[in-house]
């Protein structure tokens, strides 16, 4: 039986994270460590205000996302995975989702899971932490999207890393906004469905739309 | 009607077509937004009465907006060079994203800029973590990294299609900007104008600035026309018409 893209992507998507653990473990080594610095750097005994910890939090947890995101297209187009994922006549879009929601899933919920961990190095007050958790959950589907997308158009180059950031940053300003948006209005008990709801919307149009461009960017890097 | 747009739209296409066609609408687009610019300037400087609560420091406006909406419109534009460079791979297309890039940029800076000298007597502050003041910064970024991403990549055909494809999807930055006054609360004011209300300001004190919006416009028009006719030239070096139009001049 021949398998259809999606199985065929699955397969590839979830063995790929189990074999190159290095690649995610990096982002999440990351994450963590820098928390220790501030810890570090900024003593005991100082209160940091919740606003400035929830967006140090989620700043780091963006970094960290862009840091691995070379990883997953690169190895591809170098490998010329992509050309023979195109030769089968497969369908490079289905690819890029499977990868997106796989990464989101592996990546995203491990940086969701470790928050708390950050959350009491910087002093976040307990309340907050389930919803800085949701709300870094929810947020990273959208800012795995546009960090893979500056992957895939930074990928022809060797050091592609400072381009990397100068490209998606200003993408990732949506999603941080009201990522961190979202936490705020917690801490200050405004009315939080609103941002919420536009925070889940941005991350399903980001999956909904960005594969496209993702594939038609890789097509054009692979030329 | 329909045969002839698509017509002229083909032989625009065209660099030497282009060339020199857009002779005329560079110099009557430049000459009226001139005219437009002077009498707004002018008049928005010199006889337009001051406001109650800024005094004469709110005649930045007359910079200040234009620089900001056209900065916005720029990127708007850019956009649609590249989804019209993506679809159609038209040559003239990329060239004229090209010339609209730096324009954009400093368009921004000018906005930012003007923003900040008009912030120090109003706010207290050049610079304020406001909402607006950042998303603007931001756009600036997303120009360069355009910039960047296009100077940098090689070849130079891939560069082109991958900047048009990062200004499509920069696109998402727009209402942010836009609605940011909206959104969240910060210092900077609402729109000046909206097309659904009338305007909150005295006839004496809009229309100047309708007139440098027009007159802007109609100068990044002509400017960008020009510096497309340049980079049109420069890109076709050694093909016949330009060797003839290098003998002529």
């Amino acid at each position: 039986m021949i398998e259809s893209d999606w199985q065929l992507a699955l397969r590839r998507e979830v063995l790929l994270v189990r074999r190159q653990m290095g690649s995610w473990i990096n982002g999440v080594c990351f994450f963590v460590l820098i928390g220790f610095v501030y810890q570090l750097l900024l003593g005991s005994g100082l209160e940091l205000s919740s606003q400035l910890s929830i967006s140090l939090i989620w700043v780091l947890a963006l970094m960290s996302i862009m840091l691995v995101a070379e990883h997953w297209i690169k190895p591809d187009i170098t490998s010329g995975y992509y050309d023979s994922w195109l030769g089968q006549g497969r369908s490079l879009h289905v690819l890029m989702v499977v990868k997106m929601l796989i990464q989101w899933l592996v990546n995203g919920g491990i940086l969701a899971l470790i928050v708390p961990l950050l959350a009491f190095q910087l002093g976040l007050e307990v309340r907050l932490v389930p919803w800085l958790m949701l709300s870094i959950f929810l947020g990273s589907l959208a800012c795995m999207c546009f960090c893979g997308f500056g992957a895939v158009i930074t990928a022809g180059q060797s050091q592609s890393g400072v381009l990397l950031s100068i490209v998606v940053v200003p993408l990732n300003l949506p999603p941080l906004i009201f990522g961190i948006g979202l936490v705020i209005a917690q801490a200050e008990d405004f009315n939080h469905v609103p941002i919420l709801a536009v925070l889940i919307a941005i991350s399903l149009l980001a999956i909904a739309l960005l594969p496209f461009a993702m594939s038609f960017g890789a097509k054009i890097v692979n030329e | 009607m329909w045969h002839n747009f698509k017509r002229w739209f083909y032989q625009m296409g065209t660099p030497v077509y282009f060339f020199k066609k857009s002779r005329l609408w560079i110099i009557w687009s430049g000459v009226l937004g001139a005219i437009l610019m002077l009498v707004g300037v002018i008049w928005g400087l010199g006889f337009a009465p001051a406001d109650y609560q800024q005094g004469n420091s709110f005649r930045i406006i007359y910079i200040h907006v234009p620089a900001a909406s056209l900065a916005m419109s720029a990127y708007v534009l850019l956009a649609i060079w590249g989804v019209i460079f993506l679809v159609w791979r038209i040559k003239m297309v990329d060239v004229l994203a090209e010339a609209t890039i730096p324009a954009g940029a400093v368009l921004t800076l000018i906005a930012l800029v003007t923003g900040s000298i008009w912030g120090i007597p109003t706010w207290g502050t050049a610079w304020a973590a406001d909402a607006r003041i950042l998303s603007m910064a931001f756009l600036l970024f997303l120009y360069i990294g355009i910039y960047l991403l296009r100077s940098q990549v090689r070849p130079f055909s891939k560069a082109q299609r991958l900047a048009s494809l990062l200004a499509m999807i920069g696109v998402i930055n727009i209402p942010i900007i836009k609605y940011s006054v909206e959104w969240v609360s910060t210092l900077h004011q609402g729109a000046t104008f909206s097309l659904s209300e009338k305007p909150k300001m005295p006839p004496s004190m809009y229309l100047p600035l309708i007139f440098c919006i027009l007159g802007s416009y109609c100068l990044l028009f002509s400017w960008i026309l020009k510096q497309a006719q340049r980079l049109a030239l420069q890109r076709e070096v050694g093909k016949q018409w330009v060797n003839e139009w290098l003998q002529q001049h």
